[in-house]
C-alpha cells in the first residue's frame, strides 16, 4: 500500500482576527490492532467565534482516520467531535483514538453534563461493535464522568449497506481541581466497514442547567436509537 | 472483443498513483466560490488494491466544516462509498452541495445502479433544533451517470429535524434501477440540502455501478445444442 500526504487541509479566509494559534493544545492518540499507533500534538486554530478547531487524518496500512474538534470558549465548556474510521483490509481492526485538552478554565467542581453521538456505518456487510469498553466515552482526569453506546453494542449496515444510529446521554459530575478532558472512542470495525461519529460533549451552563435538565432529569438517564 | 472487454475492468489508476476521483463542494455562503479538485489534491489518499483508493480530509471556513472519508473502487464494479460530515459555521441557514465522481469508462449495456444513504443531523447547541432538509425541487441525494440522475433518494420535499439540546436525528434510504446507458463515461454521488446554523450532520452515501451478468458461454452452447435440429440417421 502506499499513502501520500498532501495538504492535510485547506483553510480558507481565517486567522485573520485570531490572537492566537495556540491557544489551546490538544492530543490526539490513535492505536490499531494493524500495528497502527501514533500520538500527535495538534495546536488549537481559532475560529471567529472564539470556539478552537483542530484536525487531523491518518493513514496506517489498511486504517483510515479522519478527526475533527470543536471546543467552544472554556467558561461553557463544550467540545464537538467528528470521527471518520474506515478499514478497508480483509480483516477485523480494533481502533482507538482519544483526544484530551488541557482546561485552562475549571468548570465548577458539582456540573451538569450533556452529551450525544450520531453513528453513521457504510460498508458491504459492515458491523461496528465493542465488548470490553464503551464505544464512546469522557474521562476527566481519571474518572469516567460520561459513556455512550455502552458495551456490549454492535451494529451493523445492513443488506443496503448503509444506515445510522444515536445515542444521547446526560448527568452530573463533581470532580474538584479538574486537569484534562478526554474523548475517547473504541471501536471493533469489520473488514470494509466506514463509520462516522458526529456529536459532543458540554457542561451545561449554570444558568442554564436548571431548565435544561429538568425535564431530562424526570425522564430516564439514557436513550439509545 | 477480448481486448475491449479488458479495457472496460481495467483499472484507471496510474501505476502507484490514486484510482482518479473529483470532488465539488459549494455553499450558499461563498456561492461563486465553489472548490472543485481532483480529491488526491484536497487531502490524504492511500490505494487499497489496484482497483481501490480510500481518501480523507477536511475543508474549512469562516462559515462551514467539512470532513470526509471516500472510498472509490473501479474494477469488476464501480462504487464511490464517502461519509462527509459537515457543519454550519455561519448564523442563518446554508444550503450546500456536494458531489464525488468517478471519471471513467463504465461497462456499457444493461447494468444495475444501487444506492444507500443514511443521514444523522445533530443539534450541538441548549435550544432549539437542528434541521436537515431537501433545497427546492430537488431531492437530497443523487446518483448520475455521466449528467443524467439515474436513481435518487429522499425526494423533496424531506426534512429531518432534531429536537432539544443535544438532540440527534437519524434516517436511511436505498434506492436501486436498471441502466441501459449507451458509452457511459462517469459514475457520479451528489447531495444537496439545507443546515440550521450552528448544526452539524453526517451523511454516507453509497453507490454501486455493476453490469448484469450475461448467460455464460457453456450455457449458450449448450441452449444453442438444443435448439438445433436434431440428426436422423436414416
Amino acid at each position: 500500500m502506499k499513502t501520500q500526504h498532501i495538504a492535510s487541509a485547506l483553510i480558507l479566509g481565517l486567522c485573520t482576527t485570531a490572537t492566537s494559534l495556540a491557544d489551546l493544545v490538544g492530543v490526539l492518540d490513535i492505536a490499531g490492532s494493524n500495528g497502527a499507533s501514533t500520538s500527535t500534538t495538534l495546536n488549537g486554530l481559532a475560529l471567529p467565534d472564539g470556539s478552537t478547531y483542530w484536525t487531523h487524518q491518518y493513514i496506517h496500512e489498511e486504517l483510515t482516520v479522519s478527526t475533527t474538534m470543536v471546543a467552544s470558549p472554556i467558561e461553557d465548556l463544550q467540545l464537538a467531535t467528528i470521527m471518520q474510521f474506515s478499514n478497508s483490509g480483509t480483516e477485523d481492526l480494533q481502533v482507538e483514538v482519544a483526544f484530551s485538552m488541557t482546561l485552562s478554565t475549571l468548570p465548577p467542581p458539582l456540573s451538569e453534563w450533556l452529551a450525544s453521538q450520531s453513528l453513521n456505518i457504510g460498508g458491504e456487510d459492515a458491523m461496528v461493535e465493542t465488548d470490553t469498553e464503551p464505544l464512546w466515552s469522557v474521562v476527566v482526569d481519571d474518572t469516567l464522568v460520561a459513556s455512550l453506546f455502552d458495551n456490549p453494542f454492535s451494529f451493523s449496515a445492513g443488506q443496503s449497506g448503509s444506515a445510522s444510529t444515536y445515542d444521547t446521554g446526560n448527568g452530573t459530575v463533581f470532580i474538584d481541581n479538574w486537569q484534562t478532558l478526554q474523548v475517547r472512542y473504541a471501536v471493533d470495525l469489520s473488514a470494509g466497514t466506514t463509520v462516522g461519529f458526529n456529536g459532543g460533549f458540554a457542561f451545561v451552563p449554570t444558568a442554564a442547567s436548571l431548565w435544561t435538565l429538568a425535564p431530562m432529569l424526570a425522564t430516564r438517564r439514557r436513550r439509545r436509537h | 472483443m477480448v481486448f475491449l472487454a479488458m479495457c472496460w475492468l481495467a483499472p484507471t489508476a496510474i501505476a502507484g498513483g490514486p484510482i482518479p476521483a473529483e470532488f465539488y463542494w459549494q455553499a450558499s455562503s461563498a456561492p461563486d466560490d465553489p472548490v472543485a479538485a481532483e480529491l488526491s489534491m484536497l487531502g490524504e489518499w492511500t490505494n487499497i488494491d489496484e482497483a481501490s483508493t480510500v481518501y480523507t480530509g477536511s475543508l474549512l471556513s469562516t462559515a462551514w466544516h467539512l470532513t470526509w472519508t471516500t472510498t472509490v473502487t473501479n474494477g469488476q464494479e464501480q462504487m464511490i462509498d464517502t461519509i462527509l460530515s459537515v457543519t454550519n459555521l455561519g448564523a442563518t441557514t446554508q444550503s450546500f452541495v456536494t458531489g464525488t465522481s468517478l471519471q471513467s469508462a463504465l461497462a456499457p449495456g444493461d447494468s444495475l445502479l444501487s444506492l444507500a444513504c443514511s443521514l444523522a443531523v445533530t443539534n450541538l447547541q441548549f435550544d432549539g433544533a437542528a434541521t436537515l432538509e431537501t433545497v427546492g425541487e430537488d431531492p437530497l441525494v443523487q446518483a448520475k451517470i455521466d449528467s443524467t440522475v439515474a436513481t435518487s433518494n429522499f425526494d423533496a420535499v424531506y426534512a429531518l429535524t432534531a429536537n432539544g439540546p443535544f438532540g440527534v436525528a437519524t434516517d436511511s434510504a436505498a434506492s436501486m434501477t436498471t441502466v441501459q446507458a449507451i458509452d457511459p463515461a462517469g459514475l457520479s454521488v451528489w447531495a444537496r440540502f439545507m443546515l440550521t446554523p450552528g448544526d452539524t450532520t453526517t451523511l454516507h452515501l453509497l453507490a454501486a455501478y455493476s453490469t448484469i451478468p450475461a448467460p455464460p458461454a457453456s450455457l449458450m452452447v449448450a441452449l444453442l445444442w438444443c435448439l438445433a435440429p436434431s440428426r436422423r440417421r436414416s
